[in-house]
């Protein structure tokens, strides 16, 4: 069927008005994406033209222990972080959700408020808390008797439980929402249905209320997964920015994490094709594990449903 | 402990002597150490200098390391310092309060002092020279013209002025403790006067006196590179308390895998002038 006249007029007028998204889409969106590909077989310092050096940089990035810290620590701090946002998050929202609470509004507000802070001015005030001589955490601790902890240094190991701490109380208010509006969304009568048929509380939430949520349920984990992976704000401000010892990640670069060691490779020490290469190995490290699961995860859906 | 810092000085003639002094003054119960951290002691030695020799060689691996290294460590498995970060607010605070009773520094820090971390401290504070090498460098401001300059004759003038003007120079060193590289410039009358916030004492005389020892570095576009590589290897070092073979072996190979691939550009840079 032909065109008419109007409606190709029309679909001009559509592109005209996504002009603007798809030139700025293009030029800081793939654009940069693209050429971090290309700078990742070269040698650039900002200054000049690339040098190609072929892979040297991947086999630099495999040859350098911090890689593989950082690779460490971005996976503990994600595990850890997301054992507790999601089943907690999922689970205060389950409590919201039932009838013993009221105020609903109120609590969802005082959850989210976290989610409104400034990362950076939270970090400050997390580093003061943590502080191993004047915070208020050791302060407490030593009401209780136990000896001050030094967070932030020694062997550098307290430093992820801090990230992890200042990351679960930011980002579990964001998860309980998103649990609490899907559970707003099923239908009562469900509900209602299971327990005329002799189901218990416990029956409902394993039988009606978590396959319902499947779908969310998955949107965060990906979400959540893709904000994992860049955890950097947290970090670089509870570990200093650098200053002072000049490096980051903290002690024995316990909080260095991947964002953390790309943005030191590309900004401080200003090895552009480095950080692209240490980028693009991520990448590659997620796209190999994201098919791994995909199949792991359809198999079980299919040998299921058989 | 004599306030006096010309006596101050003659007391402390090596690393050693720093150690047996603190020993009398640390006194971690009342919250004062000897040092804010110790790691200041290594550090000194390797500010963005001598990582590597002319050759680009890393040059780490020598005796004066394996002394500051256990210089530091003794520092800190005897708990005279406060293992404080510097540029931290507790920092800060330690130093307004009188927590720490020395800290190694540039000339510049007196102007930092002065200005915004302990202003009200006048007359609390002296300088004496590090021992057995009192000549080192932290920090310093560089001006270049660039091959893009549109006015690279006006750019000169004003690098000259800034940079090899001894009143110039003078009135920045008055101001704000910048510490000229001008030689003509220390033979000024205001070396010669006393600073009161360092209670009356002629601290600009004697960084003049040190900067006249003498004390060679080697200097490369690598260095801040190298230097973090460093630090994280000698903050391992002091909060694992491991021991020296290693952590210089760890040194070496840290500065090795994050210059490698600069190492060679530069000595292809360098080699082209």
């Amino acid at each position: 069927m032909r065109r008419g006249r109007i409606q190709s007029g029309r679909s001009a007028v559509a592109y005209l008005y996504l002009a603007p998204f798809i030139v700025l889409f293009l030029s800081f969106g793939i654009f940069p994406i693209l050429y971090s590909l290309f700078l990742s077989f070269t040698y650039w310092k900002g200054l000049g033209a690339p040098i190609f050096v072929f892979l040297d940089n991947y086999i630099a990035t495999i040859r350098d222990p911090a890689f593989f810290k950082a690779l460490y620590n971005t996976a503990y701090i994600w595990i850890c972080a997301h054992i507790l946002i999601l089943p907690g998050g999922f689970l205060i929202a389950y409590v919201l959700n039932t009838e013993y609470v009221r105020k609903k509004n109120l609590h969802q507000a005082l959850l989210f408020t976290p989610m409104v802070t400034s990362t950076i001015a939270v970090s400050i005030v997390f580093t003061t808390l943590f502080g191993e001589k004047y915070g208020m955490i050791n302060f407490l601790l030593g009401g209780l008797g136990v000896s001050p902890v030094a967070w932030f240094h020694g062997t550098g190991s307290m430093i992820k439980p801090v990230i992890i701490t200042l990351f679960v109380w930011k980002w579990i208010g964001w998860n309980c929402v998103i649990y609490f509006a899907g559970m707003q969304g099923i239908d009562r009568e469900l509900y209602e249905c299971a327990e005329v048929e002799g189901a218990n509380k416990r029956d409902i939430l394993r039988y009606v209320t978590v396959p319902l949520m499947r779908p969310i349920i998955l949107y965060t984990l990906i979400l959540s997964f893709i904000g994992g992976m860049q955890i950097f704000d947290e970090a670089y401000i509870l570990t200093g920015g650098g200053q002072g010892a000049g490096y980051l990640g903290g002690s024995n670069q316990g909080g260095l994490t991947i964002a953390l060691l790309i943005y030191e490779t590309g900004f401080r020490r200003g090895a552009f094709g480095q950080a692209s290469a240490i980028a693009y190995f991520l990448m590659l490290i997620i796209v190999v594990l994201s098919i791994f699961s995909f199949r792991f995860l359809s198999e079980r859906g299919e040998s299921a449903r058989a | 402990m004599p306030s006096d810092p010309a006596k101050l000085a003659k007391l402390i003639r090596t690393w050693d002597d720093y150690i047996q002094l603190g020993k009398k003054v640390n006194d971690p119960k009342n919250q004062v150490w000897w040092i804010d951290n110790a790691r200041a002691v290594p550090y000194i030695y390797y500010s963005h200098k001598n990582f590597f020799d002319r050759k680009m060689n890393i040059a780490v691996d020598n005796a004066t390391t394996r002394r500051v290294l256990a210089i530091a460590q003794k520092l800190r498995n005897d708990g005279m310092d406060a293992k404080t970060s510097a540029w931290t607010d507790e920092w800060y605070t330690m130093l307004n309060q009188g927590r720490i009773a020395t800290t190694i520094s540039g000339c510049w820090f007196g102007g930092f002092l002065k200005s915004w971390i302990a202003k009200d401290t006048v007359g609390k504070w002296g300088i004496i020279p590090i021992p057995e090498q009192p000549l080192q460098n932290w920090g310093g401001s560089f001006l270049a013209v660039t091959k893009q300059s549109a006015n690279p004759e006006a750019a000169w003038k004003f690098v000259e002025y800034l940079c090899a003007d001894a009143k110039a120079e003078n009135t920045i060193m008055k101001t704000v403790d910048y510490f000229p590289a001008l030689i003509p410039a220390w033979k000024d009358a205001l070396y010669d006067e006393p600073d009161p916030f360092f209670g009356g004492q002629k601290t600009r005389r004697v960084w003049a006196d040190v900067a006249s020892s003498q004390g060679p570095f080697v200097v490369t576009p690598l260095d801040s590179v190298a230097e973090n590589a460093f630090n994280i290897e000698l903050d391992k070092f002091l909060d694992q308390n491991l021991d020296i073979p290693s952590t210089v072996k760890a040194m070496v190979d840290a500065i090795d895998t994050k210059t490698k691939a600069d190492r060679k550009v530069v000595l292809q840079l360098m080699g082209n002038k």
